[in-house]
């Protein structure tokens, strides 16, 4: 049991060797790659650590966008909710205008066909008188009756030289008379010997009987005429039934369509 | 039969003798160092571990606790040297189960060069740590007249650990030898389960004292600065 020097120092030797050897392939390494470990994980803890920081601000960064997104869309359904609400008006109005126009137009169409017949009903009316009249005039002329219109004539032609227009009358030498009934022989006589009288000369008559006159006679010259007739009376009355319609209706035209609606519809 | 392994010499010249202590050393470092390049070969710094990085990182990773929780500083620095000195002594001491190897640590040359180590390693890392004379300062702790039981003590301590791993292995192999003439069958094995144990304990020890040792060498200056700043 003693101590062998050389083992010894070689010992010493062997184990400082063994221990570089060691440091060497041993400790450095494993150190080293601890070391390295940590280090990643602890640049992995914070790439997380970052991770999750930014995946927190793009969480916010989209809350804020989806809040604002909301915002936007309930902004937009407002104002489509306010543009179709306003449509619907327009719309509203513009049906409404276009029932009034179409209103307006058939009561303005319902108000000329009203006056149309009423017009046409007048005129029928007019017609009818002026017919009745006709026909009674005719069933109550009689001979008293034709000498009264022959005598008339007469006083008429006599009238036309003091009237100073006879001179027109002696240029003609064919005149013609026509009368609603046959004149005898000393009436046509009468008549010629007065035409004679007015015009100086001997012309030559036609007594021509036509249906055209109502008890009546008259002198047919070029561009000039004559006479007596019941017609030219009746032709009056139908003047003056035509010139009352017409202003009638003419007074209803100038009427305000609005007085014309408030018209019709008090008296439906 | 030979108490100690330098008894067993190979070849000499002179007095140059390589003996049974040498070769197994080598042997021990061969496989310390073939082992550690095989096993540090292909490390990786991902998460995923190969099983032998993984219980080699275990390994560094509990000496490490060990020198931290000891000298209550970063273990790095001390990692080689107490490192080294586990490993050899412990592997040594394993390997004696395997017939015909004698463990190095039972030759007094390989645990005086080892103690004799640790007595050169404290003065280096205590003035490493704290200068030459904060180092020095300590022998003459709490007074000047302490400065030889200081070195008494010094000397004494790495006597102690030199002859402490050397009996206690010496011991061992001595009752394996002895149980194996008196009772051949199964105490022999029971004695060399019971060498195990106790080789890894005596490393364990071996190990820590010289931590110990180191510790105080670095430490005294601590309490000192500690002192220092408090009476200031």
């Amino acid at each position: 049991m003693q101590i062998d020097w050389f083992t010894f120092i070689a010992q010493i030797i062997n184990f400082l060797v063994l221990m570089w050897l060691l440091k060497r392939f041993l400790y450095g390494p494993i150190v080293n790659h601890m070391d390295e470990r940590a280090r990643k994980l602890e640049q992995h803890q914070e790439d997380v650590k970052r991770k999750e920081e930014e995946a927190q601000q793009a969480k916010e960064q989209y809350e804020a966008l989806k809040k604002e997104l909301s915002e936007q869309h309930q902004q937009i359904l407002d104002e489509s909710k306010k543009e179709a609400e306003i449509y619907r008006k327009e719309r509203l109005e513009s049906a409404r205008d276009e029932i009034q126009t179409l209103k307006q137009d058939w009561l303005s169409a319902f108000q000329n066909e009203k006056k149309n017949r009423f017009q046409q009903f007048y005129q029928q009316l007019a017609q009818q008188t002026l017919t009745i009249v006709r026909q009674v005039l005719k069933h109550l002329a009689h001979h008293d009756l034709e000498q009264d219109v022959i005598n008339e004539f007469l006083s008429r032609l006599k009238k036309t030289t003091e009237e100073g227009i006879h001179s027109q009358l002696k240029v003609m030498e064919k005149m013609t008379v026509e009368s609603s009934f046959p004149i005898d022989p000393a009436h046509r006589e009468k008549i010629a010997s007065q035409l004679h009288e007015i015009t100086g000369q001997k012309p030559t008559i036609d007594f021509v009987e036509t249906s055209d006159l109502i008890c009546g006679i008259r002198l047919k010259t070029a561009g000039y005429k004559i006479g007596w007739n019941m017609a030219e009376y009746l032709e009056g009355l139908e003047t003056t039934f035509h010139h009352s319609l017409t202003s009638e209706s003419s007074e209803k035209d100038s009427k305000s369509p609005n007085e014309a609606e408030t018209h019709d519809l008090i008296h439906p | 039969m030979e108490l100690t392994p330098d008894g067993l010499i190979y070849w000499q010249w002179k007095w140059v003798s390589i003996n049974a202590t040498l070769v197994f050393t080598w042997v021990v470092m061969g496989i310390l160092t073939v082992g550690s390049w095989l096993a540090t070969r292909n490390l990786s710094a991902h998460t995923r571990l190969s099983r032998w990085q993984n219980f080699l990182e275990s390994l560094v990773s509990v000496i490490n606790n060990q020198i931290r929780e000891v000298t209550q500083q970063e273990g790095i620095g001390y990692l080689p040297f107490i490192g080294t000195l586990f490993l050899l002594i412990a592997v040594s001491n394993l390997l004696t189960v395997v017939p015909g190897f004698y463990s190095p640590a039972g030759s007094l040359s390989t645990t005086g060069a080892l103690a004799f180590l640790v007595f050169i390693a404290v003065p280096i890392y205590g003035i490493a740590q704290q200068g030459l004379t904060g180092y020095f300062r300590q022998y003459i702790q709490p007074t000047p007249l302490m400065l030889p039981f200081n070195i008494i003590g010094e000397l004494s301590r790495t006597l102690a650990l030199a002859v402490r791993l050397f009996g206690n292995v010496m011991s061992g192999t001595m009752i394996a030898a002895i149980l194996l003439a008196i009772a051949p069958l199964f105490f022999p094995i029971l004695m060399q389960l019971l060498g195990l144990l106790t080789g890894l304990i005596q490393a364990y020890i071996f190990t820590i004292l010289a931590l110990v040792y180191i510790a105080s060498a670095t430490q005294v200056h601590e309490k000192q600065k500690t002192q220092y700043s408090t009476e200031h």
